[in-house]
């Protein structure tokens, strides 16, 4: 039998979008047992992000809601209700953990806080994800993914220089993702402070920061005397993912011997050592005429034929698969990295696998996304011990 | 909270570059003793980036290395020495975690395996974070941040709209970093719990791409490819990056709703936008795109980036300045992270603390990154009991120093 890291951990869910639910996830992957608490009626917005099957909109077939919430019970609860506020503070009695990334002020108006629950179970670790952190003058700035990594600083890395900075990740809302792992982390980091000091923390994290890490060179670097360039603009690599003639393929040149070999591999023999491309300063510098001579013999060789070619001159050649060539790609087919995970609505669908995998505690997906308030009853009369008509009267009500 | 958790937690780190790095200059944060393992014969890469060549110490002088590596000891072993492996497993009998991030090969040809280990020290964690995993076909290829970029899927979003896929500048390190940040201190969790040590595997191209899991929903189900949209966003329009007064100057905006978009057209003082049927729901707005794209970028030409976003804040607009990177230290919110740390040879600079409190304190750093070596003594006497003379001998066999062997050659 395997066993969880995390089993044993009780976590309330109050999440929703990605990075709340993205850090209840990695808990839940690892064993923690998560109760999801949704808005009756429509519940998580991610329900409606799709992709459906046969894009049909359904709230309990969304690819993005699915993939967030495996493994995770679901109840529906009316926390603006006075019963359902009520009903929350008596599952916080018992529970280590509770994650929530509504914007700062609603835990307060609903008389949630973490001061609140924290006289309820001291023992309590309240994990809150947002914009802009809890206090400060920014907390209540309106942000989207677009707007966090633009005051973060990361876009303006992204993208050609002459052109408008670039989201990093496009509509994927990685930067979400990101901060949902770095909560999970360091709420992991305040269970081991638990464990020293028998009280709970309240853990306080903000996206627009998380943003600054994926950034944290280039003021550093600037700030240097000594070093040799200075960090200004987007910066592009070059060569860098390259259309080539039966698809694209990623070219990274990183060392000079990378570019002498590249020479050689394309046969631009004249360009060894000029002094216009031997740098990838002087390459951006001159790139209108690197990429028309280069463009040519892209247009002349095939995938294939230019991984052989980097292999050969030991240059890092990479495909650049698209989603559907990924999921037979040799090294994740060969490790099994994606899995398949059998939906009552969605059907099978394949998602991405372990993304660690740890000898005595395997990553596990035991149970597929709840529909919307799948877990009621379980959780309400099994857990809780609420009357089936108690149960009724919260749903005539819309508590649940 | 105390705000050292993993007080007396020792961990190894073998780690080189960003995504190892990053990782343990967390937990050395959070307080475990992170003892960096160099050795003057393979110091960490990371060292000569953007280093000054030829300045004296310019090992020591790259602001990149000095950002990746805070709170931290420094440590210099030869593993290519049997006497250097032999140090390195009497540390291990005394520590709790060993990292690395080296291609498959390194760790074993050192014959430094999880099971080798087990032996001197059955309760330790070992992480090992190959990139692209310990089997497979890709096991030996080189692998960075790019090309777990570009493996993992990310890139496939990441770019203009239908244009070629680009990378992320290396943000790939800094995934499959807290990735492993998490799984390591959920094994310490499962240890406190049940004293059993274990090996964990990141394969830095498998975490990347745990990013991916709604374009492969889609995939998957209806056999539809996720391109590039530039700055767009499903269900939200307008939704981009508008040129500023200035040079290179930048506000993004975004429009959730019916609502906001009103709000909008009232800040920019448009009424004839407001009457527009063509713009009255998201669909329109969709489909108009480009046109409103223009017509916004009149508007927020005429104002500086941190203006335009201002005015629209103010209206409960979603809206931020797109921050260059000269702008960074002093803009009045990111400011709250930045954290002056001084250091020998390099004196004191601002680096990006990180982006948590725990009950209202703000988790910093707390020593700046070591010099090579730095910590001989303390680890080799202090730890390990070995007296003066026999650190001389090993200074003298090379097994440990100060000073990279190559320094002189790359100069």
């Amino acid at each position: 039998m395997t066993e969880h890291a995390l089993k044993g951990l009780k976590v309330i869910d109050l999440t929703w979008h990605i990075a709340g639910p993205y850090c209840t996830k990695l808990l839940a992957d690892l064993g923690a047992q998560v109760i999801k608490i949704e808005q009756p009626k429509t519940g998580d917005p991610s329900r409606q992000e799709g992709p459906y099957p046969d894009d049909v909109p359904n709230l309990n077939a969304s690819g993005l809601f699915a993939y967030l919430n495996n493994n995770k019970i679901g109840i529906t609860l009316n926390l603006k209700s006075e019963r359902g506020a009520e009903i929350l503070k008596k599952l916080v009695r018992d529970t280590d953990i509770l994650v929530e990334n509504f914007s700062p002020r609603v835990m307060n108006s609903l008389g949630l806080s973490y001061e609140e629950l924290k006289e309820i179970n001291p023992r309590l670790i309240m994990t809150s994800i947002s914009n802009f952190g809890q206090s400060g003058r920014f907390r209540d700035y309106k942000g989207t993914e677009l707007i966090t990594q633009a005051m973060s600083g990361f876009i303006s890395s992204i993208g050609e220089p002459t052109r408008e900075p670039l989201r990093a990740g496009g509509p994927l809302r990685i930067l979400e993702y990101i901060t949902g792992a770095f909560a999970a982390m360091s709420t992991m980091a305040a269970v081991a402070n638990r464990r020293m000091s028998g009280m709970g923390t309240h853990v306080d994290v903000s996206i627009t920061e998380c943003g600054l890490l994926q950034r944290s060179y280039p003021t550093v670097q600037n700030s240097f005397p000594s070093s040799p360039s200075k960090h200004r603009q987007r910066y592009v690599m070059l060569p860098s993912i390259e259309k080539c003639k039966d698809g694209y393929i990623g070219i990274n040149l990183l060392t000079g011997q990378h570019w002498q070999d590249f020479c050689l591999m394309t046969e631009m023999y004249d360009w060894i050592d000029d002094p216009r491309f031997t740098t990838l300063y002087h390459r951006l510098q001159n790139k209108e005429l690197f990429q028309e001579r280069f463009d040519k013999w892209l247009m002349e060789h095939t995938r294939e034929e230019i991984i052989q070619l980097g292999t050969e001159w030991r240059i890092p050649v990479n495909p650049v698969p698209t989603f559907e060539e990924m999921l037979s790609f040799p090294q994740y087919k060969e490790r099994e990295f994606f899995v398949e995970v059998d939906h009552p609505v969605m059907g099978r669908v394949a998602q991405p696998g372990a993304p660690y995998r740890m000898s005595e505690t395997p990553w596990k997906i035991n149970s597929p996304a709840p529909l919307l308030g799948e877990h009621n009853s379980n959780v309400y009369n099994g857990l809780m011990g609420y009357s089936e008509a108690e149960l009724k009267s919260m749903a005539a009500d819309g508590v649940i | 909270m105390s705000s050292f958790p993993l007080e007396g937690i020792r961990i190894l780190d073998l780690s080189m570059w960003w995504s190892g790095p990053m990782c343990t200059s967390y937990l050395g944060a959070l307080g475990a003793e992170v003892i960096k393992i160099e050795s003057i014969q393979f110091p960490d890469g990371f060292r000569y980036t953007m280093a000054p060549p030829g300045e004296k110490d310019w090992w020591e002088l790259g602001p990149q290395w000095n950002a990746a590596n805070l709170n931290k000891l420094g440590l210099t072993l030869n593993m290519n020495d049997p006497e250097g492996i032999e140090l390195f497993k009497e540390l291990v009998t005394k520590s709790d975690v060993v990292i690395e991030n080296f291609s498959p090969r390194v760790m074993e040809n050192f014959g430094l395996s999880y099971e080798e280990l087990c032996k001197v020290n059955p309760r330790i964690i070992f992480v090992s974070m190959p990139a692209y995993g310990r089997t497979g076909p890709y096991r030996n290829k080189p692998g960075f941040a790019y090309t777990f970029e570009i493996l993992s899927g990310i890139a496939q979003t990441n770019g203009y709209p239908n244009e070629n896929p680009m990378i992320i500048s290396g943000v790939g390190d800094v995934i499959a970093s807290f990735h492993t940040a998490f799984a390591l201190l959920a094994a310490l969790e499962y240890r406190q719990r049940t004293g059993k040590g274990q090996f964990i595997e990141v394969a830095q191209a498998e975490a990347c791409a745990n990013l991916i899991g709604q374009p492969i929903a889609d995939v998957s189900m209806n056999s539809r490819n996720w391109g590039r949209v530039g700055n767009r966003q499903p269900n939200m329009a307008p939704h981009g990056v508008y040129r500023c007064k200035g040079e290179d100057s930048w506000v993004a905006i975004s429009i959730r709703n019916d609502d906001e978009w009103e709000k909008f057209c009232k800040v920019i003082d448009s009424p004839l936008l407001a009457k527009d049927e063509r713009f009255q729901t998201i669909v329109g707005r969709c489909e108009y795109q480009d046109e409103l794209d223009g017509l916004i970028e009149k508007w927020t030409l005429q104002l500086g980036h941190y203006d335009a976003a201002n005015l629209l804040q103010k209206a409960g607009i979603c809206a931020g300045p797109v921050l260059e990177v000269d702008e960074m230290e002093e803009d009045p919110f990111l400011q709250g992270m930045y954290q002056e740390v001084s250091r020998d040879l390099t004196g004191t600079h601002a680096f990006p603390s990180w982006p948590v409190k725990f009950s209202s304190t703000r988790l910093e750093h707390h020593s700046p990154a070591p010099k090579l070596g730095q910590h001989n003594d303390y680890v080799l006497k202090g730890i390990l009991g070995r007296s003066d003379e026999q650190i001389k001998k090993f200074e003298q066999r090379e097994i440990i120093g100060v000073e990279p062997l190559g320094a002189k050659m790359n100069k």
